[in-house]
């Protein structure tokens, strides 16, 4: 196997400010925040204090959060807890999976379904209970149009810090992997005006029965304070990045099918499909280069079906690669995935 | 795409003598380059069927004929009209 020298792959390493920071905060982040000894009272107010930096890059009331152990979980904890058994639920048929099955268990659900550029197509029920991807992670595409519903469930767990909330949500999930902060921190939001009850059984006011890792949710705030400073400096490059890769694929390499629209709402995402070439041999083949990248295709027999944003969108599903550009990437690095892209491309196409 | 009403009116009958590729138990690319192998070799205006039971081949032969400026319809869960429509 290569070495790895451009990480075009979607993970992205935890923050080094977190990194740094995790020895000293996992001495002291043991006592349970609840207790009255010194160490849990300072640790409690911590943990306080994260939950308002996280909040504020959010742009949300630090008490309307919930940290979630699971970020998962908070898809039917925040979405259920919005719709009454006999109320209409609308999702998007680029929801995520977790969405879909939720809508799947619902006896009046409407899939909406979405043009190629990704916008939903059909006219909102003001009435019903709507699923809104904030951002799509597949393909870095965001709605134009503000969403209209009688609540609100907004799906920001690709978009993390990037994008803001619309005016009238009611509840919204975000995961903290997306500001480089650590797995395993799911940040649930829950406005005061919304109709939301819990929809797990519970006896008392937490959200969900487990708790989280206070060390990691301090861990976390550390990350999404440097990930938004890091933002402020290396979006522009970011933009340039995805411009970069896209006129140099339009122009040298022919039947090429964009799934990312032209200057999407999250540049660091571009998702293009290669017609007539197999994505996992393209994605084993950029590997064998030393270039990570992820695929929608469903080209490897552990997946049959394929990417279902890409089909949603009519996009091509074959030969897909999806990139991640990161804060970290270097110009050496695209030109490096670029000239692999090419031969690869060649190459597979005999 | 106006030539195309003729043949749409005509189906199913004028399926049964189309051109078969079959690209039963293939897996995605390879019934779209099936398709595109046998329809670069015929005139324009070629219609076939293509056999392909690849949960990709629905969604990814529309891309196709997007792409490339041909036609094609899915008749059946597994059973698609392609034509040519273009020197691609």
């Amino acid at each position: 196997m290569a070495l790895i020298t451009g990480w075009f792959a979607s993970e992205t390493p935890l923050h080094p400010a977190a990194q740094m920071a995790i020895p000293p905060i996992f001495e002291q982040a043991w006592p349970g925040v609840s207790k009255l000894s010194a160490e849990a009272r300072g640790l409690a107010i911590l943990r306080n204090e994260a939950i308002a930096t996280i909040a504020g890059h959010l742009g949300v009331e630090p008490d309307w959060l919930h940290v979630l152990g699971e970020t998962n979980l908070g898809f039917y904890v925040g979405l259920r807890g919005l719709l009454s058994p006999t109320q209409r639920l609308q999702v998007s048929a680029i929801d995520r999976q977790e969405i879909l099955a939720i809508a799947d268990s619902h006896s009046d659900s409407e899939i909406l379904s979405v043009s190629h550029e990704g916008q939903i197509l059909q006219n909102p029920d003001a009435q019903a209970v709507l699923s809104w991807q904030l951002g799509n992670g597949e393909t870095g595409v965001a709605q134009q149009s503000a969403p209209i519903a009688k609540s609100i469930f907004v799906d920001a767990t690709h978009t993390g810090a990037r994008l803001s909330l619309p005016q009238n949500w009611s509840t919204a999930l975000w995961d903290s992997r997306n500001w480089a902060g650590p797995e395993g921190i799911g940040i649930l939001a829950v406005h005061p005006n919304s109709e939301w009850r819990n929809p797990l059984p519970h006896n008392d006011n937490r959200v969900v029965p487990g708790g989280s890792s206070t060390g990691l949710l301090i861990a976390s705030a550390l990350a999404i304070d440097s990930w938004v400073a890091d933002e402020k400096i290396q979006g522009a490059m970011i933009s340039q990045v995805h411009q970069r890769i896209r006129g140099y694929i339009s122009e040298r390499i022919t039947d090429v099918d964009f799934a990312t629209p032209e200057n999407p709402a999250m540049p660091h995402l571009l998702s293009l499909s290669f017609l007539y070439v197999d994505g996992e041999r393209l994605l084993n083949a950029l590997l064998a280069k030393g270039f990570a990248v992820d695929s929608g295709s469903a080209c490897n027999a552990a997946n049959l079906e394929p990417s279902h944003v890409l089909a949603a969108m009519g996009k091509l599903t074959q030969g897909n690669i999806r990139l991640t550009i990161h804060h970290t990437v270097s110009p050496d690095e695209v030109d490096g995935l670029l000239n692999a892209i090419e031969e690869c491309v060649a190459e597979l196409r005999g | 795409m106006g030539y195309l009403t003729p043949l749409r009116n005509a189906l199913p009958n004028s399926v049964a003598e189309l051109p078969v590729i079959d690209s039963i138990g293939t897996r995605c690319p390879q019934p779209i380059i099936d398709t595109a192998r046998f329809l670069r070799t015929q005139p324009i205006g070629t219609a076939a069927i293509l056999l392909s039971d690849d949960p990709a081949t629905a969604p990814d032969i529309l891309a196709w004929a997007r792409m490339t400026q041909n036609y094609s319809e899915q008749l059946e869960p597994a059973k698609f009209l392609v034509r040519k429509e273009s020197d691609f």
